[in-house]
């Protein structure tokens, strides 16, 4: 073989190494961005703020891994419970308040490391950090069956948040003074008329302080999300809403976990499934502790 | 007189006509010279009849044939296996280099899942209130 043939027979090889690796690496895709850099690409974060964040907030993402898996498996024992026809009301009971327990730490944690984000970033990080609670909230509405008069409302606020928009009334919102359908978890339990008014002698506050809890949840979180997104809102303000905002969740959450237990005994093998389903729909939520 | 010299006694070989001068008139009367002269006729005759072989050499393609294995590379050779090898991993670097993905986009769902984002959504966490969380209530 002549130097010129080997010569061609180089470039050659180089070009199909080249288009080779080339093809191999496109295919391949970029990788899967670590959390961090998730946040500081987003907000573009600039190396000193990412220091001061991080000297400010060391172990969010560990701490938020591991209160995100306690909250999972507590919520995987809460399903096997009630899966269980056997067990107990008050195991039952425990352990949707361990559920709600785990979440309360988990959310106190990632509002601890929203306000240390806060207090580093600029205004323009601090609107587009609001963007994405809106996008939370949306969605939360969105899957809620938000209508117009919901999507309009922009990011000034949750879409049920008095006041806020100009197409209140409209769609299907929810703002204050709108009626809920209390009876949805009858529904959702598929109750007959029967079993409703044997749950009704049973309990017979439940709807109401149903209806009264589930507007206090709803106005606690409209001003957490308020104070949260306001820049000028003090951090302890915004934890004394998120404490307010919890609190408020965990009597509604309780209430109803003791509601459901008493007309435990009433329920048929397939509404035990409903209930079974509904816990699936809390362990299997958007939320890492549902995915991991 | 002196002794011909051997010049003189060459130019005495011509053979294209009879000795004639004073070289002649001595080397009739000196027994020396006309042995010596004698020597080399021997010795010229001796050497006309030598033949000198041509061999027809041709050095220039001698030379080149000669030179030919250096033109040529043999590619179980360690020198061109290493110009291989090195080919491939600059072909493969290169390739590397320029199909590098660029900085990955990042969407909303995915900063959100980094920050957690999504345990702020006003959802139940036993599902058990999720009726009356996600309902719409509007009639």
């Amino acid at each position: 073989m002549t130097r010129r043939i080997f010569h061609f027979g180089l470039l050659a090889l180089v070009l199909v190494a080249g288009t080779g690796a080339y093809a191999l690496r496109q295919g391949l895709g970029p990788p899967a961005p670590r959390p961090a850099d998730c946040t500081r690409h987003w907000l573009s974060l600039s190396q000193s703020q990412c220091e001061q964040i991080q000297q400010d907030d060391p172990d969010f993402h560990t701490d938020a891994q591991a209160l995100s898996q306690s909250l999972r498996a507590h919520q995987q024992a809460l399903i096997a419970d009630v899966s269980e026809p056997a067990t107990p009301a008050e195991q039952i009971r425990a352990q949707a308040e361990a559920v709600v327990e785990a979440h309360q730490a988990l959310m106190r944690r990632i509002v601890q490391h929203l306000l240390a984000v806060r207090r580093h970033a600029d205004v323009r990080q601090c609107t587009l950090l609001n963007q994405l609670y809106a996008n939370v909230v949306q969605t939360t509405g969105l899957q809620n069956g938000a209508g117009p008069g919901r999507q309009r409302r922009g990011y000034g606020g949750p879409p049920w948040a008095p006041g806020q928009g100009t197409d209140q009334g409209q769609g299907r919102g929810m703002g204050r003074g709108q009626r809920h359908r209390y009876g949805q978890l009858a529904s959702s339990l598929g109750l007959t008329a029967a079993q409703q008014a044997a749950a009704t002698q049973t309990d017979p506050n439940y709807t109401a302080d149903a209806a009264r809890l589930t507007q206090e949840v709803r106005d606690a979180y409209a001003a957490f999300v308020r104070a949260l997104q306001d820049l000028d809102t003090p951090d302890a303000q915004v934890q004394q809403a998120l404490e307010a905002f919890i609190t408020s969740r965990r009597q509604l959450e309780l209430r109803t976990v003791d509601y459901v237990l008493s007309i435990r005994p009433l329920l048929s093998a397939e509404q035990q499934q409903q209930l079974i389903g509904l816990s699936r729909r809390g362990g299997g939520r958007r939320w890492r502790g549902g995915r991991l | 007189m002196e002794h011909l010299s051997d010049n003189q006694l060459l130019d005495l070989l011509n053979p294209q006509g009879p000795p004639a001068g004073p070289q002649a008139d001595h080397l009739a009367g000196c027994e020396d010279c006309r042995r010596r002269l004698a020597d080399l006729r021997q010795t010229w005759d001796v050497l006309g009849q030598w033949s000198v072989e041509d061999r027809e050499v041709d050095l220039t393609a001698r030379i080149m044939s000669q030179a030919q294995p250096a033109r040529t590379i043999r590619l179980w050779q360690p020198r061109a296996l290493v110009r291989v090898a090195a080919a491939i991993a600059l072909g493969v670097a290169l390739g590397s280099l320029a199909g590098r993905p660029g900085a990955p986009a990042i969407s909303h769902e995915q900063v959100s899942e980094a920050m957690y984002l999504d345990v702020l959504a006003l959802q139940s966490p036993t599902g058990w209130t999720s009726p009356l969380l996600e309902e719409t209530g509007s009639n």
